[in-house]
Parts: structure tokens; sequence; C-alpha cells
């Protein structure tokens, strides 16, 4: 009885790595069709006050040279030109023109500031020499 | 072709005749004469003008009757070619002499002989290409200086003056419809490795690479030793994309060190486009996969802007180093959004290689030739 489960568990694990490819590969070039959604109904109110929006840290950063990976192991670099909940916007200076690139905030895990740090005003009076 | 099939006839009475006769005379003549080509000599000797068993005048009735079958059986042919020449339109003649000419210049493309073979037999190709395309001066008049060239004895069937002036590449149509897909592997013994191709995948070997690529008044690349596609990808289709499987034969390519994706892309933004690698040209946006090296096989996926284009579109490499060279797997120009199919694409066949014992890459050169160039410097365009 025991047999055909461990010849079953060789199999899978002596597959070889190109098998998983090929499968996401055929995946990629034929999707399933997707069933549609079922409606979503509305949440019931709970207070009467929505929070207020949480605050977008990419907006902060607007102006500045970041570097951004996406879910998909991309790496981008640029200026950040505009951010909102939907995308972001990275002026990249391309050779011969620069280039106004948007990219989906869901297709980002990082963002990351570049620009070198201005010291905050306490940080630049503790550096300061005393007299 | 009834006077051939006639001449057959009286040819198979004869025979039947002088084996009759002679089978008479002794059994063991008669067989040695079905036997033994020429044989039938023996017994027109030995019973001259022997009224019972006198062969000669069949056997001159035989090699009368030969001849003028062997005559039939050329007429017969020459009206055929000329016949399918008359019927055959300009693409069909083309295709005709294009093939004829590939199958001369290398059809065989995929096991035998290594690049530098295939790049003359290319350059043979092209060499006849273009005298084809070439416009021939008015009859009668001789480039100065020039020695005149010597009178063909070849005779002037209809195939040969449509070979004449009619030497071009096929349409790409014709080319498309032309190519031999394979499956299973794809090998290179003289260089060491073969490429066992993924279930779904069929690959296109040189020769049929060229007529396309030559269909299409592309330049036919000389590093290009295959194209890979899925089964259910039309190369005439739009948006249809292959893998582009060639071969850099620069030598051993050192991978030390770790791939540093920011720096690599600030080296290749300042870079021009690869020298080495096929790519869609233009500048380079950003990594949509950043570079990444495991087991002798390097893979990443750029975002390009082409020159005097509003969208970008993805190049896609795989990297398989081996001993004496690297062999490149790209897609060009893939669809912005399909740089996870196409990575997976490329790292499938570049995985799927397999080099013969010793041609395998080592992390360490041993008397091999170096490349002029890192991993990070082809990655980066760099060199």
């Amino acid at each position: 009885m025991s047999a055909p489960i461990i010849l079953l568990t060789l199999t899978l694990f002596a597959a070889p790595d190109g098998a998983d490819d090929e499968a996401r590969i055929e995946q990629l070039l034929h999707p399933a069709p997707v069933a549609p959604a079922p409606a979503k109904t509305a949440p019931a109110k709970t207070s009467k006050r929505a929070p207020p929006p949480p605050v977008d840290p990419a907006a902060a950063l607007v102006g500045h040279q970041v570097r951004v990976r996406t879910v998909d192991r991309g790496m981008y670099a640029g200026t950040l030109q505009a951010a909102d909940a939907a995308a972001i916007t990275l002026r990249i200076e391309l050779p011969k023109q620069p280039l106004n690139y948007t990219l989906p905030r869901s297709g980002i895990t990082e963002l990351e500031d570049v620009e070198p740090r201005t010291p905050t005003p306490s940080e630049a009076r503790s550096t300061e020499p005393r007299p | 072709m009834m006077l051939y099939i006639a001449l057959q006839l009286v040819l198979l009475v004869i025979g039947i005749s002088i084996v009759t006769r002679v089978w008479r005379a002794s059994a063991l003549d008669g067989v040695l004469c079905l036997i033994v080509p020429f044989y039938v000599l023996l017994p027109m000797v030995k019973h001259w003008k022997d009224p019972d068993f006198d062969i000669r005048w069949h056997v001159l009735l035989l090699f009368v009757c030969a001849g003028a079958v062997v005559w039939a059986q050329f007429h017969w042919a020459h009206q055929v070619l000329g016949d399918s020449a008359h019927t055959m339109t300009k693409e069909e003649r083309a295709q005709a002499l294009a093939e004829a000419i590939v199958g001369q210049a290398g059809s065989d493309d995929d096991d035998e002989g290594d690049l530098d073979d295939e790049q003359a037999r290319l350059a043979r190709y092209q060499e006849r290409v273009e005298f084809g395309r070439k416009a021939h001066p008015p009859a009668g008049t001789v480039p100065a200086g020039k020695p005149s060239a010597p009178v063909s004895h070849e005779p002037d069937t209809p195939v040969n003056a449509a070979a004449v002036t009619e030497q071009k590449p096929m349409t790409p149509r014709q080319a498309l419809a032309a190519a031999v897909y394979r499956r299973g592997a794809v090998e290179r013994a003289t260089l060491g490795f073969s490429i066992d191709l993924p279930g779904n995948f069929h690959a296109l070997t040189a020769g049929d690479i060229r007529r396309i690529e030559l269909s299409r008044n592309q330049t036919p690349d000389a590093r290009e030793i295959a194209w890979a596609m899925h089964e259910s990808m039309a190369l005439d289709a739009p948006g249809a994309w292959f893998v582009r499987v060639r071969w850099l034969s620069d030598g051993w390519v050192s991978a030390a060190g770790s791939l540093d994706g920011w720096r690599l892309l600030q080296q290749a933004q300042r870079a021009p486009a690869s020298a080495h690698l096929a790519g869609s040209g233009g500048d380079l946006i950003g990594y949509a996969i950043a570079p990444a090296f495991s087991g002798s096989v390097a893979d990443w996926v750029e975002e390009r802007l082409p020159a005097g284009a509003n969208a970008s579109v993805l190049d896609c490499h795989a990297l398989r180093l081996g001993r004496a060279g690297v062999l490149e797997f790209s897609v060009i120009g893939a669809p912005a959004g399909s740089q996870v199919l196409c990575d997976l694409s490329v790292r499938l066949l570049a995985r799927s290689t397999r080099f013969d014992s010793g041609a395998d890459y080592s992390p360490a050169a041993i008397d091999a030739r170096r490349a002029p160039y890192s991993l990070a410097e082809l990655i980066s365009a760099a060199r």
C-alpha cells in the first residue's frame, strides 16, 4: 500500500524544475476563464464619520530620486514626479530625452529614497562646532 | 510517354525470347542470362550461326531497343520539367531556386559543421542572392576590362532560363511555409551542446532562419543557431514572439561576484545598446525583471524604448554559460507586461541546455580562452 505513495512522492520530488516552468508557461499562454465574482454587498455603516485617509508615504518623496522594486523582481530608478493611490510616475533621464514612466501601485513592493538626506535643524545644531 | 512504355514492352519480349532460346541449349546459361549483366554475349558467341540457338539478331535488337528506351526516358524527363516550369508561378520558381541554393549553401544547418562553415555558407548564399538582384547588362555589352564569361554548354532548358532571370529570395509567406519545425532537441555536436526542447516547443534551425530573414529583407545574424517557439505561436501572426538562440563564441566568461541590479541598471543606462546580445536598441528604461545568476544561467528582462517608438517593449534574455562561449536565449520586442512569460520561456530553454563533458561551464577557466567581457559587462553592455 505504501509503495505507490513512496513512488508518487519520489516522482514529485524528482520532477525537474523545468516541469513547473512549462506548466506556468502553458498557464500564462492559455489562462483559464475566470468565473465572475459575486456582486459585493455594500458594507454596513458602523459609524457616521469615515476614518481619515491614511497618509501616503510616497507623497512625501515627490521630487526625490527614488528606486522602485516591483513584484516581478523589476527595478526602476528615477525622480518621483507624482504619486497617488493608483500609480506613481517616475521621471527617468534617458540619454536622448527624459521619460515620464508610470508604474501601478499594485505592482510595487518597495519605494526607496536615494536622495542624500538633508539633516533636520536639531541634527544640524548638534553637529555644529561649539564655541 | 507512350513510346517509352511501348519500347519497354518490346524489350521485355526480346528478353524473354533470348532467355527461352538460351535455356533450351543450356538451363545454366539461361539462369545466368537472367542474373549476370551482359552474360547474354557468351551464349551468343557460343551458338553463333547455330540455326536452333542463334540469338545474334535478338541481341542486336535488344541493344537497339535499350538505346531507344534511354533516349525516350531523357526526352520524357525534359518534357516533364519543361511543363512544370511553365506552370510554376514566378514566386514558385524563385522558391525552387532559393531552395536549390540553400540546399547547396547550407541546408544542413543543425548538426554538422561549425559556425565558421555556416558563416561561409551564409556569405555564399548572400552573394548569390545579391547576384540575382543586380541588373544584368544588356545582351552583347560586356564591361570593359573584364574577361567575357565562359560559354555554358548546359542545355538551355526553361528551368535554367528561369533561374537566370529570376534569382530572388522567397516571399516571407513562402519562407515560412517551407520551414521545417523540429521537436525533441536542437543539437550542435561541434560546439558540444544540445538543447532539449520542452514538450510544447518546437524550433527552426539556421537554414530556415536565414531564408525567413532574407525574405523579410533582414540582415541574417551569423550567431543565430535556432529560433524556438511555443507550438501555438504562428510566426506570421501579429504579436508573435519566439526565442532567438545565439552562440557567442568569444570564450569563457567570468561570473565572479554577485550581480548588483542597481549598479548594472546604472551602467546599462549609460552604455549604448549591447554589441553582443540581440536587442531592440533604443534606451533602457529599467529592468522588468532584474538580472539573477544561478546554476550557470543568468536571466533578466529589459524594458526598452526603441528609437522613434512611442511604447516600450521588453527584451528578455537568458544566458547559459559554457566553457568556450555563451549560449544566448533572447525574446526581442515582447509586449510590455509579458515579462513573466517571456522570462520563463528563455530561462526554461537555457536550463534545458546540456553541454558535453568538457564543454560545460566551470567557475575557473582551466586552459579556456577568455572572453573580453565578464558576465556583468555582458548584461550591462559595458563592453
